[in-house]
């Protein structure tokens, strides 16, 4: 599939997975943001080294991963960069700390090795648990969520709008690909030497686009802030969403979980 | 009583140079539904544009329901007026026709529950609550600019004007959309160059050329008249065209 084309179908997906008249699950958007941040904030606060607490946080996603049918693999293609920056970030400390950690079967694994694995870990969880998000939650629901909180408003209406303006340039460019292509058969991409009149033919049509979807937004009441449907969502549900999922990684974070469990057997 | 749409003496130009309408003067009563008719650039667009406020710094008078199309009233006209573009992409913004459909009544300010009331009726009147979840994405042309009327009429205008409505329509959505047209009974400009729309939808038309208006009358006479239509650059409706088989 065109490049462009997959890229606006991630976001309508990830636009509609979450979207609706109700809430899946009947838990409110804003529950499942507060969830996510303190999971981001509670799985960045883990030890260098610890990462048997680390593996515990893996529960959630799994959970979520199930409950919401969320497959690895686009999670997967997804976190890829972020797993290249922390192994890259990580290397540093397989030269600087060389302690050994434990030596089992002649191999050695030292704490170098150890908070690599435990930042790579890091940074796949948070994506994960951002990605669980986007994909249960619209971009409208997220930030009807942020206002709630009392996000500034100004902060709320620069994402909803890139999030849109994103949109119209995808679609822009898988049409102009398109156009391209038909004239240019069995040329890989667009030749070089074209590259300045498509960017610039891209960025006049979407600006046009866009224009043309702000005029369509100016007609229907949309004078500099967003009013979002609300959705039906339970109130009860989404408080011992919050509150469970809360006590759950509280716990996995301060208390050693596996270790006290691994104990009573 | 006012007229729905008035244009006295009105003279327009995007740019300073070319008049792209000029001293147009017409009046739409309430409840009454007109074609406007006309070859490229002859300033159909130009008129809707300018009746929502979406093009400003004309010279004469427009007004919309007694109120003048100025920057004061805009609002009041736009709640009163609404717009579907010739290009339902353009039209529909969000991800779900439910959250598309809803975003008028939301931004003027609707409870949740009335916004869910408006958002069923103006599904219902285009046959469409059961595409209320439907991604915006997945639904083809027809549906497209089925939903695009629907986001209008959640507003509940007393005005609505269409820009090109059948255009890459295929037939059975076409017929479709004449039947719904047919059914609402909100005061309608309908823009076309599909004159067998207009002769299917509108009362009366106005015909266009060159920014002025040559004629405005009586559908089904204004569009018998074939020397008139093509001296304009048009032609008889297909249906009034006869067998050339």
């Amino acid at each position: 599939m065109n490049k462009a084309r997959q890229a606006a179908k991630d976001i309508h997906i990830s636009d509609n997975a979450g979207s609706g008249s109700s809430a899946k699950g009947g838990i409110h958007p804003l529950a499942r943001l507060i969830v996510t941040f303190i999971y981001i904030i509670l799985v960045v606060s883990f030890p260098s080294y610890d990462l048997a607490g680390l593996a515990g946080m893996f529960i959630y996603l799994l959970v979520n991963g199930i409950w919401y049918g969320i497959s690895a693999k686009p999670v997967l293609k997804r976190a890829w960069p972020v797993f290249l920056v922390a192994i890259l970030a990580g290397s540093a400390g397989l030269v600087t700390d060389r302690e050994v950690y434990i030596t089992y079967s002649g191999i050695t694994i030292t704490y170098g090795m150890l908070g690599m694995v435990t930042l790579v870990l890091k940074g796949m969880f948070c994506i994960t648990a951002s990605y669980i998000l986007s994909v249960t939650a619209s971009a409208a629901q997220i930030c009807h969520a942020l206002r709630l909180i009392h996000v500034p408003e100004e902060i709320i209406m620069v994402i909803l709008l890139m999030h849109r303006y994103l949109i119209v340039l995808i679609k822009e460019v898988e049409r102009m690909q398109q156009a391209y292509k038909l004239r240019a058969p069995g040329r890989k991409g667009i030749q070089f030497k074209n590259w300045g009149s498509f960017a610039g033919l891209l960025l006049l049509r979407s600006m046009d686009r866009a224009e043309e979807v702000y005029e369509s937004m100016k007609l229907r009441g949309f004078h500099g802030s967003l009013k979002y449907p609300l959705l039906k969502s339970g109130k009860r549900a989404s408080i011992l969403y919050v509150f469970l999922w809360g006590i759950f990684l509280f716990i996995f974070r301060f208390f050693p979980v596996f270790q006290i469990a691994g104990s009573l057997l | 009583m006012a007229a729905d749409i008035e244009f006295k003496n009105v003279t327009f130009s995007y740019d300073k140079g070319k008049n792209v309408l000029h001293d147009i003067c017409f009046s739409i009563e309430h409840g009454v539904s007109t074609g406007l008719i006309g070859a490229n650039g002859a300033g159909k667009s130009t008129i809707l544009k300018l009746v929502t406020g979406l093009v400003t710094g004309y010279q004469g008078t427009a007004s919309v329901q007694g109120s003048i199309v100025n920057k004061d009233n805009m609002a009041d006209i736009r709640r009163k007026a609404g717009y579907v573009f010739q290009d339902a992409d353009s039209q529909l913004f969000m991800s779900t026709v439910y959250e598309d459909v809803a975003f008028g009544p939301a931004n003027y300010g609707c409870t949740e529950e009335e916004t869910e009331q408006r958002v069923m009726e103006a599904l219902r009147k285009v046959n469409m609550e059961k595409l209320k979840d439907r991604q915006i994405y997945r639904m083809s042309g027809g549906e497209k600019k089925l939903a695009s009327i629907a986001t209008i009429l959640s507003m509940k205008p007393e005005i609505i004007l269409l820009d090109e409505p059948s255009v890459a329509l295929d037939p059975g959505n076409r017929k479709n959309l004449i039947q719904i047209l047919n059914g609402m009974p909100e005061t309608k400009v309908i823009a076309s160059h599909d004159l067998d729309l207009v002769l299917d939808t509108c009362e009366k038309t106005i015909l266009l050329a060159g920014g002025r208006i040559i004629k405005y009358g009586d559908t089904k006479e204004l569009l018998q008249d074939k020397e008139l239509l093509e001296a304009y650059g048009l032609l008889l409706p297909l249906c009034l065209q006869g067998s050339r088989i």
